[in-house]
């Protein structure tokens, strides 16, 4: 039940709400991470990777590898070694096995990347064992500060404005560069880009890389203040879906509206309804289904 | 064969049923507990499977959330039996009944209104709220532990290994016939209408997104009497029963029997029981075991294990045509 809210409470809670609001947004910087890999390769290779879960979290187990040494400067290259690793990874998957099947329906892209998903969280298993890691050196080292009358983890600010500054650089290479008039052009008419020259084979690749790398460096973020552990996967995966479902399928700017939603709404909820915060979340998302199936600022759905 | 051509062929069915029926039921007089326990498993897996074949092979929409329906008729018979203290059988079957039609038909109503990519998501999403709900209702649901469940009546006569495994058969075969009775009746056709295109399907008259959504309830009723049975069968509810790598399990039923057959999914759950508690037994990697053989029969056998070995015969021997190159 929620806990009950007195005259002295209301003071409370004033004087707590950016505490709230902080938490909110440290969540929605890294489900904004995630989200946008999984809608970046949704909308130009028209795959739903359900294997990106576990991608995020072979991003978060691969970072307590060097979090766990203490040596700040391997801990500072982790955030760049780490997402390159990752987007390898996603490259050669895409590479290997994805490429075959992009002619195929939906339901055989959709069984492939399941099969793939299990397949990673299990090898994850195998390597790193059943029990969850915590590597929270950063988050000590880093100390707190005093913010709006609340003491936070600086860490945590760094995270969000972290995901601030790569939401904008992804904005910036997918809205200026010639590169990223490309891969949008990808996502609006495959056919049509190819015969324009484009090497379509390539872009897929590619936005898997990078799709890949934003996963992995959600995962190398998150570690410091949470722990890495068997199941994130799936979480993530549901999260970054509801994510996309509000904001819209294909769009980057509804993945950030849409993390910050559901990131707050998480951060009030578990302090005020903490059995049920998870219920406000899928009626946020079946409201806007109902109302607005495309989602905020979802494309009309179409595959050519 | 003379004598199998002198019945007439309105006869095939009631036949076969008959004499799966007698095979299943005397069953026990040969078998040991521990196969009677695994032919109960592979049967109930049959049932959800027959259902989940509904929707995915018959109506082609893929879901990945099917555990919840099986998690919904488990945990009302396993609630009811352990918090309610209703030992009746009968009651907690339909009560299993009713919550799973009422539950897949909400869900159902909110899925169906999308297809392919956005069905499978939507899907997905809703089946792991269930998973949460279990872990974050404790008090209820014991949380990551579950609840233990004693042994129901049926008809004032305790439900063992023995009684359970008489239950399963008996609704498996009516549950087969019922099936089979679908898939041929003009319901059934149009299903397979709106699989093959959905656009010519609205054009022809079909409510398409209607049709979708009783597919749907039916394959969620189904997916609740396998979970009705499967609680009493383990005696014990548990919130895995609806995490994604259960969905997992009866997608993978489908496929290894082959989702373009009507036995394909009936098939598949008999090798998979079988298969399964050999496997576990050896390794405790059996997602990354589940996942792999799901990955290989995506990419190479789309028509299922069994549906592509059937399809395979079919054309090397009994094929009528000759082709020529």
């Amino acid at each position: 039940m929620g806990r009950r809210v007195s005259i002295g409470g209301v003071g409370y809670l004033l004087s707590t709400l950016p505490l709230f609001i902080l938490n909110g947004l440290f969540y929605a910087a890294t489900l904004f991470l995630i989200a946008s890999g999984l809608t970046i390769i949704f909308s130009v290779a028209g795959i739903l990777n359900l294997a990106h879960g576990a991608i995020f979290m072979l991003g978060a187990y691969l970072a307590t590898l060097t979090m766990l040494t203490g040596d700040i400067r391997l801990i500072i290259i982790t955030f760049i070694i780490v997402p390159f690793i990752i987007g390898l990874i996603g490259l050669g998957i895409e590479r290997g096995l994805i490429k075959w099947v992009y002619d195929r329906e939906s339901e055989y892209q959709l069984l492939l990347t399941y099969g793939l998903s299990l397949v990673l969280a299990d090898l994850v298993r195998m390597m790193f064992g059943p029990q969850p890691i915590s590597a929270s050196f950063l988050l000590r080292e880093s100390g707190v500060i005093d913010i709006l009358g609340v003491t936070y983890p600086v860490y945590n600010l760094i995270v969000i404005v972290v995901a601030l500054f790569v939401g904008l650089l992804l904005w910036l290479f997918l809205d200026r560069t010639r590169l990223g008039w490309i891969v949008r052009a990808c996502s609006f008419d495959r056919e049509m880009s190819s015969a324009l020259g484009v090497n379509v084979g390539l872009i897929y690749a590619f936005t898997f890389f990078l799709g890949s790398a934003l996963g992995g460096l959600a995962g190398a973020l998150i570690v410091p203040s949470t722990v890495a552990m068997l199941g994130m996967d799936v979480n993530a995966l549901i999260e970054s879906f509801i994510v996309i479902v509000i904001g819209g399928l294909g769009s980057i700017r509804g993945a950030f509206i849409g993390s910050i939603i559901v990131g707050l709404v998480r951060s009030f909820g578990i302090y005020f309804f903490p059995r049920y915060e998870l219920a406000f979340i899928y009626i946020i998302m079946a409201v806007v289904l109902l109302i607005r199936p495309r989602g905020l600022f979802g494309r009309e759905y179409r595959r050519v | 064969m003379h004598i199998l051509r002198s019945i007439p062929k309105e006869y095939y069915i009631p036949i076969s049923l008959g004499l799966l029926f007698l095979f299943l039921i005397s069953f026990p007089l040969i078998a040991s507990r521990y196969l009677i326990f695994l032919l109960s498993l592979a049967l109930i897996y049959a049932i959800w499977a027959l259902g989940y074949n509904f929707l995915f092979g018959y109506t082609g929409l893929l879901s990945f959330g099917h555990a919840a329906y099986l998690g919904v008729g488990a945990y009302t018979v396993g609630l009811l039996i352990a918090r309610v203290g209703i030992k009746s059988f009968e009651i907690l079957f339909l009560a299993a009944v009713l919550t799973s039609l009422g539950i897949s038909a909400l869900i159902g109503y909110l899925c169906v209104k999308y297809t392919e990519v956005y069905f499978a998501l939507l899907t997905l999403a809703f089946g792991e709220f269930f998973y949460a709900l279990a872990f974050k209702l404790y008090d209820i649901t014991g949380g990551s532990d579950g609840v233990s469940v004693p042994y129901p009546y049926l008809f004032g006569y305790l439900m063992d290994t023995k009684l359970l495994y008489y239950v399963v058969a008996v609704l498996f075969v009516i549950l087969l016939y019922f099936a089979w009775k679908v898939v041929n009746s003009p319901f059934g056709k149009t299903l397979q209408a709106i699989r093959e295109d959905p656009v010519k399907a609205e054009f022809v008259g079909i409510h398409v997104k209607r049709y979708q959504w009783y597919s749907f309830i039916l394959s969620g009723v189904y997916s609740g009497i396998a979970g009705a049975l499967y609680a009493p069968l383990f005696a014990h509810i548990y919130p895995d029963l609806f995490h994604w790598t259960t969905s997992g399990e009866v997608l993978f039923v489908t496929l290894i029997g082959g989702h373009r057959m009507f036995l394909g999914p009936v098939l598949g759950a008999i090798i998979y029981a079988f298969l399964r508690s050999y496997i576990t037994a050896y390794t405790i990697y059996w997602p990354f075991v589940l996942g792999l053989s799901v990955a290989v029969i995506a990419l190479i056998f789309p028509n299922g294990i069994i549906g592509s070995a059937y399809s395979f015969i079919k054309e090397r021997y009994f094929s009528k045509t000759v082709v020529s190159k």
